[in-house]
C-alpha cells in the first residue's frame, strides 16, 4: 500500500515536472490573456478590474524573425515603415531611408529581389522617404510623401512566382549578383501627384502616408495633416471626395463656452481638431477598416462602408486596444496607439498597438479573440511596431525599431479559434459547433466559443444546455432567451400536475363540504323531527285538557 | 397614564398593524410603547438578510455576476448603514429642532419602515428566477413600489415620533440626508487623518529600526 502510494507521488512529481518544462518550453515574454466582459464598463481604475483579463491559452507564438542577414541584404534594412503581402504570400517590405522595396518570398527566407526605384517617362526617382504600400492583383501601390505623390508598379506574374529574375517587360535589372537578391527598377504604371483640391480647400499638402484601392482602382488615402477623413482618388487621378471623417461633437457646454468665449480665445481652441487616421485596409467586400489616432477612444476602429459611415459592430466589448491602460507598467492611463491594422475573411481583423507592442485580434461580432505581443528585448517582443500583416495563417509584425520582420504562427488553439470563427462566419453553422467544442477543450474559459456553442445548442432545441453555454458566455440577454423557451417547456410539464392538484383539492373539498352538508340536513331532520314531536305531544296534551 | 411596555412578541406582530394604518401605528409605537428595539432589530436583520438573499439567489438573467463571490460586508454598507447613518444625523437634528423622539425610538420606526423592502428583496428573488428579461419590468415596478413606500413610512415614522407637521418633517428627512453627507465628510477626514498618522509612525519605526 505505502509502496503504491509513493509510487502515485513519483508520478505525480513527474507529472509535474513535465507540464513546468512544457511551460518553460513554451516560454514567451508576455503573458497571454483575454478579456472577460463580466462587469466590465469600460472603466478601468484599479488592479481589481484587470482582473477582468483573465489568463489564456497562448493563440500565436513566436516562430522567426527575418533581419537584414536572414533576408541576404548587404545594406541593412533602415527604419521600414510598412509592409504588405500578396495573394501569394510574398512580402514586400517598404525599406524607408534607403528608398527602397524588398520582396520576400512566400517562403519567408532570403529576399528574392530589391525595388530601387521607378522609372516614368516624366522621369523616375526612388522610394525615398516611403511609407505605406498596398498591393491589389500583382499592382503594388507606394505612396510617396516626400516626393508627394503616390506610385504604383506592377509586378511581373512570373516574379511573383519566384521565377527568374530576367526579360520582363518594363523592367530593369539594376545589378545581379550570386547569393545576393537582385537590384531592379519598374516602370511605374500609374503615378498620382497632388490633386487638385482648390474646390474645397484652401491650402493642401498633398503627403499619403497610407492608402487601399479598391477594386476600380479607386484610392483611398490617408494624407497627413488632413483632418477631413481618407482622400478619395478615382482610377483616372481626379480628387472625388473625402469620406469617413471624424466629426466633432459639440456638448451643449462646449457651445455654451464657445458663445462665452473671445474670437482670440476661439482662435486659439482650434487646435481641438478631429482625429486622425493612423492606418487602413480593406477586406473582400470592399469595406475599409481604419484606425485612428488617440483620444477619440471609443471609435479607434471604424469600418466605413462606401458612403463613409462606420458600420463596425462593436458588441459588449470595446475596440479599443487595452482595456487596463492603468495598470500597464510603464505607460500609465495612456490608450492604445493603435498604428496599424489588417483584416482577413471571416471578418477577422487585427491590430496593432504600438505603445505596448500588442496584437489585438477581433472577430466580425467584435469580440476579442486574443491577444499578444510585447515591448522587450526578447525574442517575441518588439522594439518599435510599425505595421501589421495576416500572411498564410500566420501574422506578421514589422519592427522599424529592430529592423526585422517577426513571424508569428498560430498554436492549436489559435488555430482552432480562427477555423471556428471562419468557418461560423461563412455559413457553415453546423460544421462550426465541433470547431467551438475544441476551443472550449483547449480554453474553457473562452466566451465567444460558449456563446456560440449556445446559439448552436439554443437551434438544437436544447434550452437547457444553451441557458448554460451563456451563462458561461457571459451573456444575460441570450441567457434570457434561452430561458424563456425553457421555461415554456417546463410550464407544460408542471401545468397538467398543478391542474390536477387543484381540482383533487377542489373534489375533495367539496366532498367534505358535502359530507357536512348531508350531516348538517340530518341533524336538522332529526330536530324537525324531534319538534314535531314535543309539538305533537304538546298539542295531544292540550286536548286532552 | 404610562402605557405598560408590550411584550417582544406583540411587538413584533404590531408590524401588521404599522402596514396596515402608519399614522395610527407609529403613533401607537412610540405613545402606547407596543414596539420594542429588539423587534426592530429582528426587522433589520431581516431586510439585511434579504438583501444577501438578494444579492446570492437573483436570476443569472438580472444577475451577471452570479457565481462571483459575494462580499457580506459590501452589502451591509449599502443596505444596513444608511439607515444606520439617517438614524443618527435625524436623531441629531430632532435634538435640535424640537423633535419629541428618542433615539430608540427612531430607530424603531425605521425599522418597521424598512418592511416593505425586505417583501421587495424577497419578491424581487423569487420573480428573477421565473421571469425573462423582457418582463423585467414588473420587477422593477414591484421595487419602485416598496421604495416609495418605504419612504412614505420613513415620512410618517418621524413626523408621528417627533410630532412634527407635515412640511417640518419633509425639512427634516432632506436635513438628515445633507446630515449623512457631513458626516460621511467628517469620517473620511478622520480615516484619512489616521492613515497618515500611521503612515508617519511606521516611517518613523522604519527610520529608527535602520539606524
Amino acid at each position: 500500500m505505502k509502496i503504491r502510494k509513493n509510487a502515485g507521488r513519483a508520478a505525480a512529481a513527474l507529472l509535474l515536472g513535465a507540464v513546468l518544462c512544457m511551460q518553460a518550453a513554451a516560454g514567451q515574454p508576455y503573458t497571454d490573456y483575454e478579456y472577460t466582459t463580466d462587469n466590465y464598463n469600460g472603466m478601468v481604475t484599479s488592479d481589481k478590474d484587470m482582473a477582468n483579463a483573465k489568463p489564456a491559452p497562448a493563440a500565436f507564438v513566436y516562430e522567426d524573425s527575418l533581419n537584414s542577414a536572414d533576408l541576404g541584404l548587404d545594406v541593412p534594412l533602415n527604419t521600414p515603415e510598412d509592409f504588405t503581402c500578396d495573394e501569394e504570400g510574398n512580402v514586400y517590405i517598404m525599406d524607408t531611408l534607403n528608398g527602397r522595396i524588398v520582396m520576400v518570398g512566400s517562403d519567408l527566407a532570403a529576399a528574392r529581389f530589391v525595388i530601387t526605384g521607378y522609372t516614368a517617362e516624366g522621369g523616375g526617382g526612388t522610394f525615398e522617404g516611403g511609407r505605406g504600400l498596398f498591393e491589389r492583383e500583382g499592382r503594388l501601390y507606394v505612396c510617396l510623401p516626400t516626393a508627394k505623390r503616390i506610385v504604383a508598379v506592377d509586378i511581373p506574374a512570373s516574379l511573383r512566382g519566384g521565377g527568374d529574375i530576367a526579360g520582363q517587360e518594363g523592367m530593369t535589372v539594376v545589378s545581379q549578383e550570386e547569393g545576393r537578391p537582385a537590384e531592379i527598377t519598374l516602370r511605374a504604371s500609374r503615378i498620382v501627384d497632388s490633386p487638385d483640391l482648390s474646390a474645397v480647400k484652401d491650402s493642401f499638402d498633398f503627403k499619403p502616408t497610407k492608402l487601399v484601392a479598391d477594386r476600380s482602382d479607386r484610392l483611398y488615402v490617408v494624407v497627413e495633416g488632413v483632418f477631413d477623413g481618407l482622400l478619395t482618388i478615382d482610377s483616372d487621378n481626379e480628387f472625388i471626395g473625402f469620406v469617413g471623417a471624424n466629426r466633432i461633437t459639440m456638448s451643449a457646454l462646449d457651445l455654451l463656452w464657445r458663445s462665452l468665449s473671445t474670437d482670440a480665445q476661439i482662435e486659439k481652441q482650434e487646435d481641438t481638431v478631429p482625429v486622425e487616421f493612423n492606418s487602413l485596409t480593406i477586406d473582400s467586400e470592399g469595406f475599409i477598416y481604419t484606425t485612428a489616432k488617440g483620444n477619440d477612444s471609443e471609435n479607434l476602429v471604424r469600418r466605413l462602408n462606401l458612403i463613409g459611415n462606420d458600420v463596425l459592430v462593436r458588441g459588449a466589448s470595446y475596440i479599443k486596444g487595452e482595456l487596463s491602460p492603468l495598470v500597464e507598467e510603464g505607460n500609465p492611463g495612456s490608450p492604445s496607439n493603435l498604428v496599424d491594422i489588417d483584416v482577413i475573411d471571416g471578418g477577422i481583423y487585427t491590430c496593432l498597438d504600438n505603445i505596448r507592442g500588442k496584437v489585438f485580434t477581433y472577430n466580425s461580432e467584435g469580440d476579442l479573440l486574443f491577444v499578444f505581443g510585447g515591448i522587450s528585448a526578447q525574442r517575441g517582443a518588439f522594439n518599435v511596431p510599425t505595421a501589421v500583416e495576416w500572411n498564410q495563417g500566420n501574422i506578421l509584425v514589422l519592427d522599424k525599431g529592430n529592423n526585422e520582420l517577426v513571424v508569428f504562427r498560430p498554436t492549436e488553439y489559435g488555430s482552432a479559434v480562427i477555423n471556428a470563427t471562419v468557418t461560423q462566419y461563412t455559413g457553415g453553422y453546423g460544421a462550426s459547433w465541433e470547431l467551438w467544442d475544441k476551443v472550449i477543450t483547449l480554453n474553457p474559459h473562452n466566451q465567444v466559443a460558449h456563446r456560440n456553442v449556445g446559439k448552436l445548442q439554443y437551434d438544437q432545441g436544447n434550452y437547457q444546455e444553451a441557458m448554460e453555454h451563456f451563462e458561461l458566455g457571459n451573456s444575460p440577454e441570450l441567457y434570457s432567451k434561452a430561458f424563456a423557451k425553457q421555461r415554456k417547456i417546463d410550464a407544460e410539464k408542471v401545468i397538467p400536475w398543478v391542474v390536477g392538484a387543484v381540482l383533487s383539492l377542489l373534489g375533495v373539498f367539496l366532498a367534505v363540504q358535502a359530507v357536512l352538508a348531508l350531516r348538517r340536513s340530518r341533524e336538522r331532520w332529526r330536530f324537525f323531527r324531534e319538534e314535531a314531536r314535543k309539538y305533537k305531544e304538546r298539542n295531544r296534551n292540550t286536548t286532552r285538557k | 397614564m404610562e402605557a405598560t411596555k408590550a411584550g417582544f412578541k406583540s411587538s413584533l406582530l404590531f408590524c401588521g398593524y404599522v402596514l396596515r394604518k402608519p399614522f395610527k401605528g407609529f403613533y401607537e409605537l412610540k405613545y402606547e410603547r407596543r414596539g420594542t428595539v429588539w423587534a426592530g432589530l429582528v426587522y433589520l436583520l431581516l431586510y439585511y438578510i434579504s438583501a444577501i438573499v438578494k444579492a446570492i439567489y437573483t436570476g443569472y438573467a438580472f444577475n451577471p455576476d452570479k457565481g462571483s463571490p459575494v462580499n457580506l460586508g459590501m452589502i451591509f454598507l449599502q443596505s444596513v448603514m444608511p439607515l444606520a447613518l439617517f438614524c443618527v444625523a435625524n436623531w441629531c437634528l430632532t435634538l435640535m429642532l424640537n423633535g419629541e423622539g428618542t433615539m430608540d425610538q427612531i430607530f424603531m420606526g425605521l425599522c418597521y419602515a424598512i418592511i416593505p423592502l425586505i417583501f421587495s428583496n424577497l419578491l424581487y428573488t423569487v420573480l428573477s428566477n421565473l421571469l425573462t428579461l423582457e418582463e423585467g419590468m414588473y420587477m422593477q415596478l414591484i421595487s419602485g413600489f416598496a421604495l416609495v413606500w418605504t419612504v412614505f413610512m420613513v415620512v410618517v415614522s418621524v413626523m408621528q415620533i417627533n410630532q412634527y407637521s407635515f412640511l417640518r418633517t419633509l425639512v427634516s428627512c432632506l436635513l438628515s440626508i445633507v446630515g449623512i453627507a457631513i458626516i460621511l465628510l467628517i469620517f473620511l477626514l478622520c480615516f484619512d487623518l489616521v492613515q497618515q498618522m500611521l503612515a508617519f509612525f511606521q516611517s518613523v519605526y522604519k527610520e529608527l529600526s535602520y539606524r
